[in-house]
């Protein structure tokens, strides 16, 4: 009889539960829905009274627009390899700044953390003409290093992952030590394995940020066959008018590579719980 | 640490005074000996084939449907030009390219061309260079722009720093059904600002999604036709500064007062839009009147708007409309074959008669397809000009030119989006009231032209 | 050989070690954030121009002006009001959605996904969504409101509702992040734990706010902290939306400085000296914050 009523809360907590997420997932969905749509509407449909949510006649014009007027390809091409590269280096970087300050203690701690937490604090609009002039006076305008070596590092990773090794119980490290594994070995096998989840969401918000990434590759680079994606989807964006369709289309290309990104990362991060024994 | 810290700063202060000290010479392209002695009115092309390809380079913030215009004519010049010329060009968008410049002058990487909107201030700040040689050097003359465009690219000290590249002028867009629905004369359109809100008020009452009325707060043109159509000013030039604010100045407080009274009313008596989307609203045929550039016409089209088009409302003074041209400029740091492999390319943009690459210029091409209103006198001229329906309204804007600062005013494009548009705006939402608003207005654009321009100037040893 | 081993030993103590670990992040943050940082301290006290050109050393002069300034202090007060609404709504409902949605399933992994998806869209094609979807006149959410019943209303240039507009899609945009980051935090809470809670007899309630929250404290205060800083530094939405108009009703301090460097004028050393102050006004924040996350973490940690 207990069992039962329990039962019956459970069930009605969970279609609350269900009904909630859903509204919200339609909340979020709605308007990037109707962009979505709208890359597939003709130019009169998409400012029409009254408005439509699904077009009323399918065409691919815009996305042809689309590839025929920028070299949409070769933007994906340098998106892919910007975001892979200063991914791959700030996960390394980040994570092993992030470690060092919250499982191990050192002089100066504090004060070199409060020293990077201050870097966070300024909008980078200020410092980007003093950056741009030191950049070019180191020589490294307009070359690879210059573009990527600086987003190697990014304090809100550092202190992301300081976070996250910081809940984890204080033994592992003990037990790495006595089987004898050098200090870079236990951060390697030991905290990284048990960290996938922070490492893929630190993942996907550091493509993400790359992927979207307009100005700093834009300054960095002076040849336009080294331009990227966000240059791309705002080409239709003009002074005086926009082209909706192919912004709207731009756009949605844009999206599906990180979106296939994004729903493997999410199944890798369900697996990686799975099988890193954290839930045990 | 400590010890540290100094070095960093030291290497910052290094870097900081080694970007501030930069000399500040130009490097003039006009300094290149020009071909003397030619009558200015005879037609010869003096810039010869070049030895080695040129590339120049060519930065604007040309995106949207204008960018691909652009790139097509930019293309068929360096396939066809017999100079080996090549212009590389590219487009961003108009903040991105805002930084990217900001970065390049800092650095000295600027690129050779550039379309502006800013003669005077990128003239002062040697940004820009003189190409007067180009009336010599190609077959462009002075009398093939309208004489009024052309002044606005020339300097105070004289100098041509830029050639008209694209002029807007504002104009009334309204829909005919509406109006006729509304009981209003569908061909008459509005005529004075009092139209205007009578039209919007009519139209309102036909109810359901239908607004009468829409308007840009950042279309500094027009409100500047408004007030000045009611004898309003905002800059004059004066004597002893060189230009002074009389938006509160006893001479014209009164007109400028008259006209902002009428926005008033604009924005209290009917259900105006502002911003946003409102051409897509006229588009989709819910909005009665559009105040806009020439291109709306091809939205209207697009979306079967049964529209007609006018110039802007008249004030108890009379038409005004406002017209100030974008300029396609050369930039510091060209010099050499580079600067006339640009100048080349400007000529060749804007020959209408003797091109050798195509039968007409391309900026007949940007007037005709993009609907901005021509400065050669050649393509005003021109039989399908004159014959266009559109064109048959818009280009009587040039006989009543008069835009909100005078031609050589520096910070013209700043002054609408900085102090303007807040202006009607605070008057529009209750913010201020009229008396203040002006005191406002007046305040902000003394500390500007304190600011901003004379310090300016005396820095650039201009003044005192 | 000895003196290779002796090196490798010092180097091998975590003391020593952890200068390893940190060297590439710090030096890179160092040489590409912090030295153009303290540039552009240097470049508050002169009146050089966004194009380098002509700077001489003023002193103070910046500073006095900018307090002078009633545009600066409205900036202020935008900016504070954007974030006492976004900061507690946006983690108080992104908490709200982990727990919902933090047990591994299907359908949950569905609507993680869906909730993510706001921050891959580059804010500028996201901007003229919205300013599309809520247009009075044509937009589809508008319509859909009016159609329940609420009035036309035109959100992005309506001066009093305008900000609330931007904190809207702030919120809208962002909280799908949050509630990730928080979920990949709860996940990382030992099972354990709940078993332990379980057997004193614990209700779901009990669970939540004496198991998770201590277990993800670290992660819900540096969620915090950021977002506070984000907050503060809110731009690219109000830039792309509304441009800070109408009649400066949007314009956040960094909109503010933006405009003085890179719009309507271009004087970098006022526009640095504005930032210097809200470098202040967030390090005086953060570093209140920080300190009472160091004891809230010692508090918080749990099985240590």
């Amino acid at each position: 009889m207990i069992k039962s009523s329990y039962r019956l809360k459970q069930l009605i907590f969970r279609i609350i539960r269900i009904v909630i997420l859903l509204f919200l997932a339609v909340l979020i969905l709605a308007p990037i829905l109707w962009m979505a749509l709208s890359a597939f509407k003709e130019r009169a449909d998409i400012s029409t009274y009254p408005p439509t949510f699904f077009p009323p006649k399918w065409t691919l014009f815009n996305i042809k627009e689309v590839f025929r007027l920028i070299p949409i390809a070769m933007y994906i091409k340098n998106s892919v390899m910007y975001t892979v590269v200063v991914t791959f280096f700030s996960l390394l970087f980040n994570s092993a700044a992030g470690y060092a300050f919250a499982r191990l203690t050192f002089k100066g701690q504090n004060v070199l953390f409060t020293i990077l937490m201050a870097s966070m604090m300024i909008p980078f609009q200020v410092i980007m003409i003093p950056l741009f002039m030191e950049i070019f006076y180191m020589g490294l305008f307009d070359t690879l290093v210059g573009l990527v070596v600086p987003k190697f590092a990014a304090v809100i990773g550092i202190f992301f992952f300081r976070s996250f090794y910081f809940s984890l119980p204080k033994q592992l490290e003990e037990a790495g030590r006595i089987d004898g594994l050098t200090e870079f070995g236990i951060w390697l096998r030991i905290i990284v394995p048990l960290c996938k989840p922070a490492l893929v969401t630190q993942a996907v918000l550091t493509l993400n940020s790359c992927w979207n990434d307009l100005l700093w590759p834009l300054l960095m680079t002076n040849n336009p066959e080294n331009r990227m994606l966000p240059n791309g989807v705002l080409y239709f964006i003009g002074q005086d008018i926009n082209d909706y369709g192919p912004t709207f289309a731009a756009g949605l290309i844009s999206l599906v590579p990180i979106l296939i990104i994004f729903l493997f990362g999410q199944k890798y991060f369900v697996s990686s719980i799975v099988n890193s024994g954290m839930k045990e | 640490m400590r010890k540290a810290l100094a070095l960093i700063l030291a290497l910052c202060m290094i870097l900081v005074l080694a970007a501030c000290s930069k000399s500040e010479t130009p490097s003039s392209g006009s300094d290149t000996p020009a071909s003397s002695g030619d009558a200015p009115t005879e037609k010869t092309d003096t810039i010869k084939k070049f030895d080695n390809p040129v590339t120049v380079t060519f930065w604007n913030g040309w995106t949207g449907p204008d960018g691909e215009l652009l790139k097509q004519l930019v293309d068929e010049y360096n396939t066809k030009n017999q100079k080996n010329v090549t212009v590389d060009m590219d487009c961003m968008q108009f903040a991105s390219l805002q930084e990217k410049l900001a970065t390049a002058i800092a650095s000295d990487t600027c690129p050779n061309l550039h379309l502006g909107f800013a003669v005077g201030e990128y003239q002062m700040r040697h940004i820009y260079i003189p190409i007067d040689d180009i009336f010599t050097k190609t077959v462009l003359r002075k009398e093939d722009f309208v004489p009024e465009i052309l002044q606005a690219c020339t300097a105070d000290d004289g100098h041509i720093y830029g050639i008209p590249f694209q002029v807007t002028s504002q104009f009334v867009y309204w829909n005919k059904d509406l109006f006729k629905q509304a009981g209003l004369d569908p061909d008459k359109g509005v005529e004075t600002w009092e139209d205007v809100i009578t039209a919007a008020k009519a139209i309102d009452a036909l109810g359901g999604n239908i607004t009468g009325g829409g308007f840009d707060t950042s279309a500094t043109g027009t409100v500047g036709a408004m007030i000045n159509g009611y004898g309003g000013e905002i800059i004059a030039a004066d004597d002893e500064l060189g230009y002074k604010c009389v938006v509160t100045d006893p001479a014209y407080i009164d007109a400028n007062k008259q006209a902002l009274d009428v926005w008033y009313r604009y924005t209290h008596e009917t259900n105006i839009l502002q911003n946003g989307n409102l051409e897509e609203g006229y588009g989709a045929g819910v909005v009665g009147m559009l105040f806009g550039g020439a291109w709306q016409t091809a939205n209207a089209k697009d979306h079967n708007i049964n529209y007609g088009i006018s110039l802007l409302p008249k004030g108890p003074k009379g038409q005004i409309q406002p017209g100030a041209p974008v300029s396609i400029d050369v930039m510091k740091g060209t010099s050499g074959d580079k600067y006339d492999a640009c100048l080349d390319f400007i000529a060749y943009w804007n020959d209408n008669e003797t091109n050798p690459i195509r039968e007409k210029a391309p900026a007949y091409d940007w007037s005709l397809k993009q609907a901005y209103q021509p400065y050669l006198i050649t393509v005003a001229n021109d039989p399908t000009m004159v014959n266009d329906e559109t064109f048959k309204v818009t280009n009587e804007y040039q006989k009543y030119v008069k835009n909100p600062y005078p031609a050589n005013f520096w910070n013209g494009y700043q002054l609408g989006t900085a102090y303007i548009k807040p202006m009607i705006e605070a008057i529009a939402h209750d913010t201020a009231t009229i008396d203040e608003a002006l005191a406002t207005c007046q305040k902000d654009i003394d500390i500007m032209i304190e600011d901003d321009m004379y310090e300016m100037e005396r820095s650039l040893g201009l003044r005192e | 050989m000895n003196k290779i081993r002796k090196i490798g030993a010092y180097w091998n103590k975590p003391q020593h070690a952890a200068y390893l670990f940190i060297a590439p992040a710090f030096l890179i943050v160092v040489l590409f954030t912090i030295v153009p940082l303290l540039m552009s301290f240097y470049v508050s006290l002169t009146n050089v121009t966004t194009y380098l050109a002509d700077g001489k050393f003023i002193g103070l002069k910046n500073f006095k002006r900018l307090f002078e300034d009633e545009y600066f202090l409205n900036s202020w007060k935008v900016t504070v009001l954007f974030t006492i609404f976004d900061v507690p709504i946006s983690i108080g409902f992104a908490l709200f959605v982990a727990a919902l949605c933090n047990n591994e399933s299907k359908f949950n992994s569905l609507m993680r996904s869906i909730y993510i998806l706001p921050i891959i869209c580059s804010s500028t094609v996201l901007g003229l969504t919205w300013e599309l979807y809520l247009d009075p006149q044509i937009g589809l959410g508008n319509y859909i409101l009016q159609s329940f019943g609420l009035p036309k209303f035109s959100i992005f240039t309506d001066i009093s509702l305008a900000i609330y507009g931007i904190i809207f899609i702030s919120i809208w945009r962002g909280f799908g992040m949050t509630a990730m980051i928080l979920v990949a935090a709860m996940q990382g809470v030992s099972t354990s734990l709940y078993e332990a809670a379980e057997l004193d007899g614990a209700n779901a309630w009990h669970k939540f706010w004496h198991v998770t929250i201590p277990g993800i404290s670290s992660t819900l205060w540096f969620v915090f902290i950021t977002r506070v800083i984000g907050s503060f530094q809110v731009f690219d939405l109000v830039y792309v939306i509304t441009g800070g108009g109408p009649a400066h009703s949007t314009e956040t301090v960094v909109s503010y400085i933006y405009d003085k460097a890179f719009t309507h004028s271009y004087k970098l050393g006022y526009s640095s000296a504005a930032a210097e102050c809200l470098f202040v006004v967030i390090l005086l924040c953060t570093i209140f914050l920080y300190g009472r996350m160091l004891v809230g973490e010692k508090k918080g940690g749990v099985d240590r």
